[in-house]
Formats: structure tokens, sequence, C-alpha cells
């Protein structure tokens, strides 16, 4: 186990019950979505990009968009998403179908011949593994150069495009 | 006059323009059937959270696979209308459950496509589309399915479309081999279980072991079956469209309902 899996799972262990680890621990990793979204676009000269990135509605998905998780991390991601907030809307609600379903997404995306599990699926397992992986990701986009700023006012010819291009539709 | 409903294995997207016995035993079935007034699809392939229903004059052929499929598969349109007093009954005949008239987020699926450009190839039939929500267990389902047999008084086709078994992860496109086993056994096993009409087995496939775990990794595909099978009516019987396997891992069973 990464170290980051490691203290995510310690985090959670310390709470009272899987619902409460749900609660908890989707919050932080949508922080880890948007820290990951931060390592991943280029920085911007203005504050355009942390404003996308406060508001993206669901950054699971734009960290989809960028490559950094996989279907199956995706699909777990979001039926736990599901899971808590059917558990908030209707406690008691019977959600064993899709812990089954975001498990068996999980085990897939690591080992596609991983199709029988014995064990019970666990919904707190299964996010401290994506924190685990989120983290790795991080590092590893953090330790890569980074690149380049968007920048198309110092490059020569653009706005002479931008002019002929004017031109042309005057015509 | 009641129309008879039915369940199709729709398999690979390619199947909406392939000519193979599959198809060919869907166009035979639709020369069977009585002209439908519209049809109700429903589509593994719309899973989502929430019960919608596709609400659009005109909904798009939505192209719901990956750019390896050849090009003509992203031209293909199948162009047939919505129905909106059909979605108002679809909403009235499910109360209590909310049901969403979604005109935006989505259209006609390969799920729909792929058996409607053989069933009703000139599109001119109404035609919506039901969701199937991702949220709610297997039980779920069945009732509210069973919401809809009125519909089948009134003109109205319900199809369901999926795969009894469909497991991509263990699907072999190397040759043409037989199906596993256990696929191969699961299939038999539902196709008696609902010749004896034991719909509660159907519905708790989980129960059914090893085989149903293979071949029901994930609900989707399953769950539009047990759509069909909760609009059987007393008496009524259950009559093979086709049988077989695709990449040994994908039932194309199809099935129809009727007195």
């Amino acid at each position: 186990m990464n170290e980051g899996a490691r203290t995510f799972a310690a985090q959670l262990a310390a709470l009272p019950s899987p619902s409460a680890r749900l609660q908890w621990g989707l919050p932080e990793l949508d922080a880890l979505y948007r820290e990951l979204i931060r390592a991943a676009v280029p920085a911007n000269p203005q504050f355009e990009r942390e404003r996308i990135i406060a508001q993206a509605p669901c950054p699971r998905e734009l960290v989809f968009l960028l490559g950094l998780l996989s279907e199956g991390e995706n699909e777990a991601a979001l039926l736990l998403e599901l899971i808590a907030r059917a558990n908030a809307a209707q406690p008691g609600e019977p959600l064993g179908h899709l812990l089954d379903e975001a498990w068996y997404y999980l085990r897939t995306s690591i080992d596609t011949g991983w199709q029988l599990d014995d064990g019970e699926p666990s919904a707190s397992a299964a996010l401290a593994y994506l924190a685990g992986v989120l983290s790795q990701r991080l590092e590893r986009l953090r330790a890569s150069i980074p690149p380049p700023a968007l920048a198309a006012r110092q490059e020569s010819g653009q706005a002479d495009l931008l002019r002929s291009l004017r031109a042309e539709f005057r015509r | 006059m009641t129309l008879p409903t039915a369940f199709f294995g729709h398999g690979s997207p390619l199947n909406t323009l392939t000519k193979n016995r599959y198809s060919t035993a869907w166009r035979a079935y639709a020369a069977t059937l009585p002209a439908p007034r519209a049809i109700l699809a429903i589509s593994a392939h719309w899973y989502v959270p929430g019960t919608r229903v596709s609400a659009a004059p005109r909904p798009p052929t939505i192209h719901d696979f990956n750019t390896n499929f050849p090009p003509a598969l992203f031209d293909f349109a199948y162009p047939a209308p919505g129905d909106a007093d059909l979605v108002e009954r679809v909403v009235e005949l499910l109360q209590p459950t909310r049901v969403q008239r979604d005109a935006t987020s989505w259209g006609f699926d390969h799920g729909a496509y792929c058996i409607l450009a053989h069933l009703f190839p000139q599109a001119e039939i109404p035609l919506v589309e039901l969701s199937i929500d991702r949220t709610k267990p297997a039980g779920f389902h069945y009732e509210l399915a069973a919401r809809l047999a009125p519909l089948r008084d009134e003109g109205v086709f319900i199809m369901s479309s999926g795969n009894v078994v469909h497991n991509l992860e263990l699907a072999d496109r190397t040759a043409d081999r037989e199906p596993y086993e256990w696929a191969r056994r699961f299939d038999a096993d539902v196709r008696r279980l609902l010749d004896g009409r034991e719909h509660e087995a159907l519905i708790n496939y989980q129960r059914l072991g090893a085989d149903a775990r293979l071949s029901v990794p994930t609900p989707e595909h399953y769950l539009p079956l047990l759509y069909t099978a909760a609009l059987q009516r007393a008496g009524e019987r259950v009559a093979t469209i086709v049988e077989g396997f695709d990449f040994r891992a994908g039932s194309m069973l199809s099935l129809s309902i009727a007195a």
C-alpha cells in the first residue's frame, strides 16, 4: 500500500461508520481531483484557471477526461458518489448492488481476470485505494516539467493572423 | 389487441449494419408483428441515475461506442420521431416513481437502433426510450416495468435490449470459438426460469452462483430482461427469436412473449 492510501485509510478508520467514511472521504477525493487538474492543466497568467477549477461542477469527470483516471476507477468513484447521495436522501435504502458494481469496476481496472471475489466489497477500501492512486499520479505530475503557460500573446505572428482573418471576413 | 413484447440480445453495435443470422431473425420476427402505433424501448445503454423518458420531438441518434468502429456506423441515423403522448402516458403509468422528461441529454442509443434498424428500417414509427435507473436494485425494475403493461393494449410495442450474458472483460474476439461453459449454463438457466415463469429467481439472479456472477458482472445488460419478464401475462408463452453467442461471453438470446 502506498503512503497516500495508508494515510487516507488511517483517517477513514477513525470514523464511526461506512456512511460517515463516505461523507468524509468523497470531498477529500474531490480535493485530490482539483489538485490533479491544477497539476495537469497549464498555468494561466490570469486567474481563470483557478476560477474554472474551483467552479468545475464535477472535477472527477474532468480528471477522467484528462486521462488521469481509468474507466473502471471513474465508474467506481461515480458509484461511491451515488451511494453517498442515496444514503443522504433516503437512509436505509438498499444499495449493496451499487457497491458490488463499484467493486467490480475497481478490481477489474487493476486486473481484468479478477472476476470472482469471495470477500465483501468495501466502500472504505475503494475510497482509500482511489486516494492512493490519485496521490501517486499527482506526485508524478508534479515531478514532471510543467507544460508552458498559455502565451499566445508572446508568439509572433498571432496578431498578424487575426488581422488578416479580419480583413478576409471584411471582403 | 395485445401486442407481443420482446427482449433482444443486441451484441455488437456493428449488428446495426450487418446482415447475419441474428439480424435476419430479427427481421423475420418483425414480419410476424402487428404494426404498432409506437415503440417504447428500454436499452442497457441508457443506464443513469433516475428514471427518464426521451422527450424530444426528434431525438438524435447517439453513437455511444468507441472510435474503433467504422465511419459508416457513425454515419448511421435512426430518425424516428418522438411521441409526446406516449411520454405523458409513461409518466402517468409509472407514478409514483418520478419520471424526468429528457429532451436534451439523450436520444436513441445503439441498444435500441441496433435492433430497430432491422425490425422497422423505415424508422417511421414513433419511438420513446425509457432509461434504467442505475441506483435501483433489480426488484425495483421488475415492479416498475409491470406498470407499463396497459401499453401493450394501446398499440405500443415494448422492447428491451441488453444481453443475458455480457462480460466484456472475458470476451474473446480472436477466433470463432465455443462459448464459455459458464455462459452457456447461465443462458440455459435463464431460459428455463422464463419458461417456468420463475421471475423471483430471475430478479435474484445473483443467488444463482458463480455462473451468474461471471455472466452478469454488472447489471445494465441483464436488467432489460426483467422489463420484458414483468410484462408476461397469465397464459402467455415465451418464444425464442434467435439464440447464440458472440465472442464466447455475449449471449445473443432474443425472446418474444405473446399469447
